[in-house]
């Protein structure tokens, strides 16, 4: 007990920006989890990043000669490739790396693009109310009563699959969400002395809601942006396995593991890997999530 | 309570009109469906008689009200493949996928509950610790390597369970448990954080002062109190599975279901089955947000309807 009181203090004080950033720092080094989930969420948006100069091979070239072979620790696996080949004897290892691109670049648009325009619309109905919010409540219960994989798999069948349709059926699938926790966010902000206060004192509408309301919503919507965005992967692993997403052979994780679906039975690593990896960057997401929750969060301390 | 039925019964009948709409008019877009029926090899008066007969030389509008009209009683056109009735097609694979997704939310449910309210019980311990752990691994994993890892590990390396078909019991186990681990883990998640709100409030600390056992408190206060966020949870997870989510656990373990017709039926362009599909998806979506506010009632019945 005496723990909680202990972390709330220094939280509940007033600090600089720069300070709070250290604190926050110095938080995260003694969570274990957490502090392994940020390590590792770092190297796989590194990979991403610096792909083409870290990759062992071509993403694209193909070797038929070397296809299907396995990873070093098996028999038969050799140092060239390390996380062995798929079917067309393309080394997986730079295809992971690459695939890291399209990935998590794909999820990172879509929170972007879902987020700012459900937050935009969740704020302003939360902030203005009456006859505009309900008219934007009433659409997102429409939205949420379209059974979604229907629709997701008509509108791509209607504009085609590729990375830019993938990342507007998975952002209609996800702004919805964002307006609805905004909204609640800005009806509890909404209420308090201080818009009062900012009111009496004469800012315009729309200085009080972004220069006063919107600051106290930043952290909970990162949060939940960061949650969305383990979703996001996920789903877009879905889709591009039912080839409705990224197309080959363009290397993608989700792509990668359907590609492997035939060779579970003999060549398991094609399909292994990339789930791995899609998994551990959920999981380090997730877990990540968390606990930036608790930490930004007074009322949230001591739970996670 | 008549006039709330009748509220609710109008508002389910124009969401279903308004998904089976923009499902039949968005199809329109996608192209025409004629080019993927015949060979490309098709003489043009060949092609131009075909359309005719399915009606497809008509404007828009006079399709659509013509379907709507057909469509109110029950008739959605017969499949543009199989020349029989689209809405029996749209109903048999459902049996299957209503079996899989009413297990494995069953499953999902009942385990959740029970480790998410241990984890309550005891915050910070050990059996808390395992149970965050189940939890975050069942919500980070890719259902389709989920699927194919069972597979891998079950089927074709210890051979328990069969790999794929349907029928018996043991061909439900490795799907179940594939779609059960992203609603187990978000269960125990909020059944974990909703119970830790409800035990820090103050009418706990009163139930245990008039000395009601642990397990009264724990089951009658607090669970009370903590379950609309869990019924939520099942309920949309429930109107996810059963409305074609399922599709990737089917094409995995051969499961001849709802999502595994929805995909044919797009990919074939089969307009009569896909507008009767989505008719019966979007039934569905109603009956379960209906079941999802009788559930909150039963939870909480000072709550009002709406």
């Amino acid at each position: 007990m005496s723990s909680v009181v202990e972390t709330i203090a220094p939280v509940a004080e007033p600090k600089k920006r720069g300070e709070r950033t250290k604190h926050l720092f110095s938080l995260l080094c003694h969570d274990w989890y957490a502090l392994i989930a940020a390590i590792v969420l770092i190297m796989m948006i590194s990979m991403a990043l610096f792909a083409p100069w870290i990759a062992p091979h071509d993403p694209y070239k193909m070797d038929l000669l070397a296809r299907l072979a396995p990873p070093i620790w098996m028999s038969g696996g050799n140092w060239n490739h390390i996380l062995g080949t798929d079917l067309l004897g393309r080394d997986l290892l730079t295809r992971i790396m690459y695939g890291a691109r399209v990935s998590i670049g794909i999820g990172i648009a879509v929170v972007l693009a879902a987020g700012m325009f459900g937050t935009v619309v969740g704020l302003s109905a939360g902030f203005v109310g009456g006859r505009y919010e309900n008219a934007v409540m009433r659409f997102i219960d429409f939205q949420s009563g379209i059974p979604y994989f229907l629709m997701a798999l008509t509108i791509i069948a209607a504009v085609g699959p590729g990375i830019r349709n993938l990342i507007i059926v998975l952002s209609i699938g996800s702004w919805p969400i964002f307006a609805r926790y905004s909204r609640s966010l800005m009806l509890t902000v909404r209420n308090q002395v201080f818009i009062d206060a900012a009111r009496v004192s004469g800012g315009s509408e729309l200085s009080i809601m972004v220069r006063h309301a919107l600051p106290n919503l930043v952290s909970p919507l990162t949060t939940l942006a960061t949650l969305e965005l383990s979703r996001v992967i996920l789903s877009e692993a879905g889709l591009s396995y039912l080839g409705m997403g990224v197309q080959p052979p363009q290397p993608a994780w989700g792509l990668m593991v359907a590609e492997g679906h035939d060779y579970v039975s003999t060549a398991n690593w094609i399909v292994t890997f990339p789930g791995l990896f899609i998994m551990l960057t959920t999981l380090s997401i997730n877990i990540f999530a968390t606990w930036l929750r608790s930490a930004t969060d007074p009322v949230q301390l001591g739970r996670a | 309570m008549l006039s709330l039925l009748k509220a609710r019964a109008l508002h389910s009948i124009i969401l279903i009109v308004a998904v089976v709409s923009v499902v039949f008019l968005t199809n329109f877009v996608i192209g025409d469906p004629v080019k993927i029926l015949l060979p490309p090899s098709t003489p043009p008066e060949a092609v131009e008689l075909y359309r005719h007969n399915l009606g497809l030389d008509r404007p828009i509008l006079v399709q659509y009200f013509d379907f709507m009209k057909r469509a109110f009683t029950g008739d959605f056109g017969d499949s543009w493949w199989q020349k029989t009735p689209a809405l029996p097609i749209a109903l048999r694979p459902f049996p299957a996928t209503l079996e899989l997704g009413i297990v494995a939310m069953l499953f999902a449910t009942l385990v959740g509950l029970t480790v998410g309210l241990y984890a309550s019980a005891r915050p910070r311990s050990l059996v808390d610790r395992i149970a965050t752990s189940i939890s975050f691994l069942g919500i980070s994993s890719p259902l389709i390597w989920l699927a194919l890892m069972l597979a891998l590990i079950f089927s074709v390396k210890l051979g328990w369970f069969p790999t794929s078909g349907y029928g018996t019991l043991g061909h439900m186990v490795l799907p179940t448990v594939a779609l059960a681990a992203l609603p187990l883990g978000r269960i125990v998640q909020i059944t974990r954080a909703a119970m830790l709100d409800e035990l820090a409030k103050p009418y706990i600390v009163t139930a245990r002062a008039k000395g009601l056992s642990e397990k009264k408190v724990f089951i009658k206060h607090a669970l009370r109190n903590a379950l609309p966020p869990i019924i939520t949870e099942v309920g949309w997870e429930t109107a996810l599975l059963l409305t074609g989510y399922t599709i990737i656990v089917e094409s995995v373990y051969g499961w001849p279901g709802f999502g595994f017709a929805t995909y044919n039926a797009i990919l074939t362009r089969d307009l009569p089955v896909i507008t009767a599909l989505a008719f019966v998806a979007s039934v569905v979506v109603v009956v379960i947000n209906f079941l999802t506010d009788i559930a909150y009632w039963f939870a909480n019945p000072t709550i009002r309807l709406r």
